[in-house]
């Protein structure tokens, strides 16, 4: 299987366990037309009174997030590189569901993503959660790509997707 | 890639006041929601009391609208038992009345495929029957001949052909009906209020519905009267004939129709929504259109015109005339019988072109109009106002248009003395049947020839079709073969 690919399926796998232990359901969405990868619900399908979260998936390795850098920021952020389109598309407030971009960050070999024994199974590392409502309009109107800083503290857990949910149902946006 | 870019381009263009004026009358009830942005909808599960819930997105600026509306046909389709699509077509037509009618023939493939000449008729029938529709909407008659005309042409012009649907072979046809777009108001999740007054293109839809229920029910009365008394609610011989030829040939097995009303203007639930026409009610329908057809007699009618034919054998001082006036909006030749002296008078009128008046009972005929007993033929000269002519009936009908056509320039008058052409009519042939019953056969003794009944073999009565509508006798049709030796044996009817 293609490196690039291996990596998409295991955000998804990563993204999906997240969902599944918080009690939400996801639903994949395999051509990527509007830069939504997958939908996560709080109810079924056919029972939803409330919408959903959209998120565009991204997964990366420890390098090419310059995570190991010689005084690398391990508390800040750091920057990540979007197409202009997913760019305009993640900013766009003409939007009913809310979205978010998930980048999930795994080791260079993907002979580190899973370690499973009886006891445990880990998925190494995480995933961090970025929203670009408000983001501004690019420095370059003709760039085709944006950097975009995103915060090591918003892991996306749990407990953090629970609470975005939470936000959404109130009528807010993450 | 292209189908998916489609179906959200389909989805685009749904109104949301359409959706909700679907889901409000298919049984789905409002939630709270959010007053320009979203309504939220919920409905149980008639078969597992599970209750579903849906969101319609109220502002199709939202760049997912599309995705939005896709989950909730979704979960619409699911609660129906239908396709997304077919739900989908139900909220694009949710401003119109619409008639599926369903056709069932033999000689449809499974593919859903029909023969051409059938299809063609199928469809001609239709356009007839809505035509006829809207005649009868604007005035009661039992038979109308011209329909495409005036407002008729106008209301069929609004009218759509949708998709064929297997199934069968369906068609699909729907009617929008306009809103009054002065009472619009948009705060309403409604895109306007029905008008106070109903429009013509549902006036009409209801006239079909009510037309077809008791042109169905006089078809199971199967007689004349039932389709006279039809005509006050729609019955027209063009109505019938139009049943008629959507069930041409002897593939033919059902029409089923059915219609669906706008959920933006809603009717009661007394008002046709299912009809179904078998063989046998179609055969009635097209006797009930002969007579609606032939037998149509106006008395007193007052005949006003010019002399464009003589008809009179040498022999004979009486003769027929043909007169050509207005009966109705129409200019038709009316042929009238006259005596020795108003046919004299004929003659002159015809030469001289003058204008010709005579009262008498108007009769259609096969190939146009008769006015029987006629009397009070004469010349007319100078002004003339038909109404004072002594004996014209004032009833509460539409004006005749007293004016006399223009007569045809390349018409000619007919030569003096010239006899007519004789035509005999031949009598139609009729066909009987010999019904008798067939023994066993019991062979006949060697060299024997016999012609008795023990030569004929008596097989098991055939059942026509019986109509699902009412319990119609079964006609049970015996049939005779010989089966004894040829030459001497031949048919004998069984004593009764």
């Amino acid at each position: 299987m293609d490196l690039n690919l291996q990596k998409q399926e295991f955000s998804f796998a990563y993204v999906h366990a997240v969902c599944a232990s918080a009690g939400f359901i996801m639903e994949l969405k395999r051509v990527d037309i509007d830069s939504v990868d997958a939908h996560i619900f709080s109810t079924r399908a056919f029972h939803r009174s409330s919408p959903g979260l959209g998120i565009q998936l991204k997964c990366s390795g420890t390098k090419a997030l310059g995570m190991k850098k010689k005084g690398a920021d391990v508390s800040g952020d750091f920057p990540f590189v979007l197409s202009r389109k997913n760019y305009d598309d993640l900013r766009d407030p003409q939007v009913f569901m809310p979205r978010i971009l998930v980048v999930v960050h795994v080791p260079d070999g993907c002979g580190g993503w899973l370690k499973q024994s009886e006891k445990t199974a880990i998925m190494r590392h995480c995933g961090y959660w970025h929203s670009l409502v408000n983001a501004p309009d690019p420095a370059d109107p003709a760039q085709k790509n944006v950097t975009v800083r995103v915060q090591r503290t918003q892991l996306f857990t749990v407990a953090a997707l629970a609470s975005i949910m939470h936000t959404i149902s109130k009528g807010g946006r993450p | 890639m292209t189908g998916l870019v489609h179906a959200r381009e389909m989805l685009a263009q749904l109104e949301p006041a359409d959706v909700e004026a679907y889901l409000r009358g298919t049984g789905w009830g409002p939630g709270e929601g959010a007053p320009g942005r979203v309504s939220y909808w919920r409905r149980a599960s008639e078969r597992t009391g599970e209750e579903f819930q849906v969101a319609c997105l109220l502002d199709k600026k939202y760049r997912d609208f599309p995705d939005r509306m896709a989950e909730l046909l979704e979960a619409v389709s699911f609660l129906e038992g239908r396709t997304p699509e077919e739900v989908h077509q139900s909220i694009a037509q949710v401003a119109c009345d619409v008639a599926e009618l369903q056709i069932e023939r033999e000689d449809i493939t499974d593919n859903g495929d029909i023969p051409l000449k059938a299809g063609a008729a199928a469809f001609h029938g239709a356009v007839r029957l809505y035509a006829a529709a809207a005649a009868a909407e604007l005035e009661r008659k039992p038979y109308y001949g011209t329909l495409l005309a005036g407002k008729v042409n106008e209301f069929l012009e609004n009218v759509r052909l949708g998709q064929t649907r297997r199934g069968s072979y369906v068609i699909t046809i729907a009617t929008h009906l306009p809103t009054d777009p002065a009472q619009v108001q948009p705060d309403l999740p409604l895109r306007g209020l029905p008008p106070r007054e109903p429009p013509f293109e549902r006036r009409v839809m209801l006239r079909l519905a009510t037309a077809l229920q008791v042109a169905h029910g006089a078809a199971v009365e199967n007689v004349e009267a039932a389709f006279r008394r039809g005509v006050q609610h729609g019955v027209s011989a063009d109505l019938c004939d139009a049943i008629g030829k959507m069930a041409e040939g002897n593939a033919f097995q059902r029409l089923n129709l059915r219609l669906r009303w706008s959920w933006l203007q809603p009717v009661p639930p007394t008002v046709p929504r299912n009809l179904s026409f078998g063989p046998e009610l179609v055969r009635n329908l097209r006797e009930g259109a002969a007579h609606l057809r032939f037998r149509k007699q106006q008395t007193d009618f007052p005949l006003l015109g010019k002399v464009v034919r003589l008809e009179r054998f040498p022999e004979e001082e009486a003769g027929t005339v043909g007169i050509l006036g207005f009966v109705g909006s129409e200019a038709e030749s009316v042929s009238v019988h006259l005596t020795k002296d108003d046919y004299r008078r004929a003659t002159e009128a015809h030469t001289s072109e003058k204008t010709v008046v005579c009262i008498g009972a108007l009769k259609r005929t096969g190939r146009g109009y008769a006015l029987l007993q006629a009397r009070g033929f004469r010349v007319v000269d100078g002004p003339y106002e038909i109404r004072d002519e002594p004996g014209v009936a004032q009833a509460a009908e539409p004006p005749l248009l007293y004016g006399t056509p223009t007569l045809p320039s390349r018409k000619r008058p007919k030569r003096p003395g010239r006899k007519p052409k004789k035509t005999k009519v031949k009598a139609p042939k009729k066909k009987t049947k010999v019904k008798a019953p067939r023994k066993t056969a019991k062979p006949p003794p060697p060299g024997k020839v016999s012609p008795t009944l023990e030569h004929f073999e008596i097989q098991e009565p055939r059942a026509s079709e019986v109509s699902q509508e009412t319990e119609d006798e079964t006609e049970v049709e015996l049939v005779l073969e010989v089966v004894g030796p040829p030459g001497k044996a031949g048919l004998k009817k069984p004593p009764v």
